[in-house]
């Protein structure tokens, strides 16, 4: 659970083995390292400043919060995070449901697809891998609308599927495209033997296949987690009934509901911006990876 | 690097691979992949383009087609017009920001001699990523507020800039908008570029470290030349960006005040789920999807397989 590598050397992170550099890098002067450290913890600083500033306020009452608006203000009213909880705890609850959902159902499809696209040979395999991938090129701009006509139709407004389809139909597509990739890369042997025990095309699946891309499943999880917490748009205009509310939406109703009252709003960002936290405080090294493949995105 | 060695190397093996199991196994392996795509992805890409072709109004209410009228309509909408102006302004300082600052903090990130101050600052960069933009953007709304943070700022140096609020004021509400999230520094570019420094064979900064070149010389003249794949990924990735993006709008300014915020992105939000215009929605939607697409190819052609820049 450290946050540092046990080792800095060759860092084997899902398959990819890349050569970090261990030694100092020639061209700087102690002093100058001094100056870029201060350099980058100001700008950690400042690239946090908006949420040192919410936490400070969530203590606040409106008096405090008027008298001395951006300092720590005694005493600290810890009952703003009561108040808040007690509104937002629901939405934290949807958006557990919907994430979870969401993301047993991309992993279920794209798992699936990928071994069926990485290990086996049949007609037309090239051209429904092309048509899935093609999908990243698509922009979530051009969709938005028609989807919304789409998940209409479906009578989905107001319910969960309506996010968990789209999700799981926006996710699977760059998940697949990982997951075939490693799958192709699994050495051939261990299914010939299996084959050879007579193993049928799920016990290759289940028993072979899915335990050896563990580690590239874990990074596609983060990544979809990271994305589907923070989703505001999406589930605002495909949920209005309060009880059904995700997170975000739920956020952005109490923002209106507490424009005036500073503390528990703040309290309520503060709240909902912790989960994730945490879990990155158990998976900081698949998170780090899953965040790099992000890169991959367009 | 050892996936693009997966993706080419079957060839050779394939002929091993097995067929034993029945065809319409395999693709019931596939189908849920293929019919969610086809209902979800494919059907509304395809129903966009020609719902951007109708006077749809709502769902529900009958339209019909119109062909391009709708094209024809935005062009020459003001409003619009001025959105695209204001979505190039900040797209031009998107990829400014982008491309420099990312950079310039890998560098500063690489060139320190500890692994675990590397590894740390990274570490804290990332966790930025996770904060939900909206309550990002939420906080910096009161930052830029009227008697806000910036304002206790400015009058705290003495400068005489007390204002009615900078996403209020007409004239910098889109400065205000292009402000937020300063200093731009947690993002995925900073991966990219400290990916691409951790590629560099260090011979060649030991090499430079001989001819005296350092600190920002050795910066401009040696790993910017180096990392260009990397400059052209970050351009194309923040231009993408913020050609979509539309969360301050979302959430602070509504396009205003008057429209001196808006853009396209916003525009089709409002004209889809506010104004009743779904039509007209979709067509502002193929239109950014034709300039993401021209991008897309863009990059696919000029700048290398962003795979290129692996995980670390």
């Amino acid at each position: 659970m450290s946050l540092w590598p046990a080792k800095v050397a060759d860092v084997k992170t899902a398959g990819v083995t890349v050569r970090t550099t261990t030694r100092e890098v020639a061209g700087v002067r102690p002093h100058v390292k001094w100056l870029v450290h201060t350099g980058l913890l100001i700008l950690a600083f400042l690239e946090f400043y908006p949420m040192i500033l919410a936490l400070l306020m969530s203590f606040k009452t409106n008096t405090q919060y008027v008298l001395h608006p951006y300092s720590l203000t005694f005493p600290l009213h810890f009952s703003n995070y009561v108040e808040a909880f007690r509104v937002i705890w629901r939405y934290m609850l949807n958006s557990v449901a919907v994430v979870s959902m969401s993301l047993v159902g991309t992993l279920t499809v794209s798992t699936l697809g990928g071994f069926a696209l990485g290990r086996y040979r049949f007609p037309g395999r090239e051209v429904l891998y092309y048509m899935l991938i093609a999908l990243m090129m698509v922009p979530g701009v051009l969709t938005m609308v028609p989807q919304f006509v789409l998940i209409s139709h479906f009578h989905m407004v107001n319910t969960w599927w309506g996010l968990v389809f789209p999700y799981i139909a926006g996710g699977e597509i760059f998940s697949i495209f990982l997951l075939r990739q490693f799958m192709m890369g699994l050495s051939q042997e261990l299914f010939d033997a299996a084959q050879v025990d007579g193993a049928t095309m799920w016990q290759e699946f289940w028993n072979i296949a899915l335990p050896s891309v563990r580690p590239i499943i874990a990074v596609i999880a983060v990544n979809h987690i990271v994305g589907w917490w923070n989703d505001l748009i999406w589930p605002s205009i495909v949920l209005t009934n309060p009880k059904w509310m995700t997170l975000m939406p739920g956020l952005y109703s109490f923002t209106g509901q507490y424009e005036t009252n500073i503390g528990p709003l703040m309290a309520g960002y503060v709240i909902g911006s912790i989960p994730l936290v945490i879990m990155f405080l158990f998976t900081s090294r698949m998170f780090v990876e899953g965040m790099n493949s992000g890169a991959f995105k367009l | 690097m050892a996936q693009e060695a997966a993706y080419s190397a079957p060839p050779a093996k394939s002929r091993k691979r097995s067929n034993r199991q029945p065809l319409w196994l395999i693709y019931l392996f596939i189908f849920p992949a293929i019919a969610l795509a086809l209902v979800f992805d494919y059907y509304p890409a395809i129903s966009g383009l020609y719902l951007s072709t109708t006077n749809t109004m709502e769902v529900g209410i009958p339209a019909h087609w119109i062909g391009l009228a709708n094209y024809v309509s935005l062009f020459t909408n003001p409003i619009f017009l001025a959105s695209l102006w204001h979505m190039a302004v900040l797209a031009a300082i998107g990829i400014a920001i982008g491309t420099v600052v990312p950079f310039l903090v890998a560098e500063m990130i690489f060139n320190l001699g500890s692994a675990r101050w590397r590894y740390a600052y990274r570490v804290i960069f990332l966790l930025k990523m996770l904060i939900p933009g909206m309550v990002v953007v939420e906080v910096w709304g009161i930052i830029l507020a009227t008697n806000g943070v910036l304002d206790h700022l400015f009058k705290w140096v003495g400068l005489p800039w007390s204002h009615i609020g900078w996403l209020v004021d007409p004239h910098t509400a889109l400065a205000a908008v292009a402000f937020i999230g300063f200093p731009w520094v947690a993002g995925i570019g900073i991966l990219i570029y400290y990916a691409g420094l951790v590629g560099v064979n260090p011979e060649i900064w030991d090499a430079a470290s001989v001819d005296g070149s350092r600190g920002f010389h050795r910066m401009r003249t040696i790993d910017l030349p180096l990392v260009m794949g990397q400059v052209k990924l970050t351009i194309i990735l923040s231009a993408i960006g913020s050609f979509q993006g539309y969360f301050a709008q979302f959430l602070l300014t509504q396009g205003g005040p008057g429209f001196a915020t808006m853009v396209p992105g916003y525009y089709m939000y409002l004209n889809a789920f506010q104004y009743g215009q779904m039509g007209m929605a979709s067509a502002i939607g193929v239109f950014l999807f034709l300039v993401i697409l021209a991008l897309t190819i863009v990059n696919m052609k000029f700048v290398r397989s962003s795979q290129d820049y692996a995980v670390e």
